[in-house]
């Protein structure tokens, strides 16, 4: 394997960086506000999503099912009587698959306003952390500019 | 005598268990009964590639247990428990302090998993360690049976598939890329490459990209802190591709002219060696095992100085004759990540640990 010697390289680098006058003078990554408080448990945008596209599928349910029995000699016997169960509650069970039909739909609506809400305040969010940073750059240089100033 | 192998998680496509898979394939092949259990088995996988710990058979004094230790588990601790000979293949655990800021649940794993290490210490009967650096660290927790390093079984057959041309399509537009592959984690310091390059693109190279390949599972907040880091850089050009597949990895590994990596804790750093696989010179920074991996190779940084880092790669995209001599030597050092050698050598160790137990 060739050697390559790395020092005199970056001896190189160094004295080039000192001669264009570079500076690592950005803001660090310490002065990064990290997201603290809420959960535990991280937020999934992408397993929400698919939750709320679930919850809108299966938002409609349907009072009136399917009747079926497999047993051997009394399974259309019980299969009768189960339709006429049916039949003599449905006044009652409607109404109320109704209700929860309307409730399923607000839900899922207002979940989908949610997002929309999120994706609104996300945006709103990094325009004003950008706007934060320029100025605290600003500041930054402004500090520098009066210390430069004073010392003349 | 049956060989088996067992982990906490056996997952799709990381490191730990596609060494896993690979050994078992060794195994096999040298004509031993073998088995994978674990914990958790990703449903991705295989039906049957493997079973759960609970299926575990009653196990005979001479049987083996190779268990691939790499995080916190209660089967670090059941693990002593066995009757059996016991051989620790270790990968090791990233310290918590990482991920304090981040996750309580990662700094806990990750503390629970060194208490771990710390407890087979007297128990197993060798060790091996997938480099130098994890062997050392061993030896400091206290290990004091045998221990030979053994580098991870990399597929390289599967960078062979086809890369993803929208992605090649994409990106290849006349802009030097910059890489970093690997889980947005707090310990591989996304955010100092993202300082590296944002004085790149300044001072060296305003039509360049960096590109951090990896998904942010769990590192949420971490995530969070990285764009809005960038968005106070006023950096553009930094794309987090998420979670992809395997062929736009391929493609994002073509596209790159340097691989650039920062990490302050890698146990081995499986993406180092996928960069030499694609001819992508490398420039890291010297921490963990990272100088292990690279054997010589690549261009390794004593110090963390983002503009000098910048500067370097600069030198390594414009000097024609530096950047040859860097993939020479990678590609010197891939070899002795060839799965042939590497197969042979677990082998040996196999074999001898075998009959040491006669």
């Amino acid at each position: 394997m060739e050697q390559i010697n790395i020092e005199d390289i970056m001896k190189e680098i160094r004295a080039d960086i000192a001669a264009k006058g570079y500076a690592d003078n950005e803001i660090p990554f310490g002065d990064i506000a990290c997201l603290a408080g809420g959960t535990e448990l991280p937020f999934d945008m992408k397993d929400y999503m698919d939750e709320l596209k679930e919850m809108d599928e299966s938002r409609t349910i349907l009072a009136y099912r399917d009747i079926r029995s497999t047993r051997k000699g009394l399974g259309g016997l019980i299969t009768f009587c189960k339709k006429v169960i049916r039949k003599i509650v449905s006044f009652y069970v409607e109404p109320l698959v109704d209700d929860q039909n309307r409730f399923n739909e607000l839900t899922t609506i207002t979940m989908a306003q949610t997002v929309r809400r999120f994706n609104d305040d996300d945006a709103r969010i990094e325009e004003l952390e950008k706007k934060i940073y320029k100025c605290e750059r600003r500041i930054r240089e402004l500090e520098a500019q009066l210390l430069k100033d004073e010392q003349k | 005598m049956k060989i088996y192998q067992m982990l906490p998680t056996l997952s799709f496509g990381d490191a730990v268990s596609n060494d896993t898979l690979a050994l078992s394939k060794v195994i096999e092949g040298m004509g031993y009964k073998t088995e994978i259990y674990a914990e958790n088995i990703d449903a991705r996988l295989p039906k049957g590639i493997a079973k759960y710990v609970s299926k575990l058979p009653r196990l005979s004094a001479n049987d083996i247990i190779i268990y691939h230790l790499s995080t916190g588990s209660k089967l670090n601790y059941k693990l002593a428990e066995y009757r059996c000979r016991k051989v620790v293949v270790y990968h090791n655990v990233t310290p918590p302090s990482f991920f304090e800021p981040y996750s309580i649940k990662a700094t806990q794993l990750c503390s629970d998993g060194l208490e771990g290490v710390r407890y087979l210490a007297d128990k197993v009967d060798y060790c091996l360690a997938v480099s130098e650096y994890n062997k050392q660290e061993l030896i400091q927790m206290g290990y004091t049976c045998q221990i030979d390093v053994l580098p991870i079984l990399i597929p390289f057959d599967d960078y062979k598939k086809e890369p993803d041309a929208a992605v090649l399509a994409k990106y290849n537009d006349g802009y030097t890329n910059l890489l970093f592959t690997g889980r947005i984690a707090p310990n591989k310091r996304q955010e100092d490459v993202i300082r590296a390059f944002y004085y790149y693109k300044k001072f060296y190279n305003p039509k360049s990209r960096l590109i951090l390949v990896g998904s942010h599972n769990g590192m949420e907040r971490y995530y969070q802190r990285l764009k809005s880091y960038i968005n106070a850089l006023e950096l553009e050009d930094v794309v987090f591709p998420g979670h992809i597949k395997f062929n736009a990895i391929l493609a994002y590994y073509k596209l790159a002219d340097v691989f650039l990596c920062q990490s302050e804790h890698e146990g081995f750093c499986v993406p180092l060696v996928e960069a030499m696989c694609f001819d992508t010179p490398i420039v890291a920074f010297d921490s963990s095992a990272i100088g292990d991996t690279l054997g010589g190779s690549g261009i390794l940084l004593k110090d963390k100085n983002p503009a000098e880092t910048a500067g370097m790669i600069d030198k390594i995209v414009t000097d024609k004759q530096l950047k040859e001599t860097v993939l020479a030597n990678q590609r010197e050092r891939l070899a002795d990540f060839d799965n042939q050698k590497i197969a042979e050598a677990f082998q040996k160790y196999l074999l001898k640990f075998i009959a040491d137990g006669r």
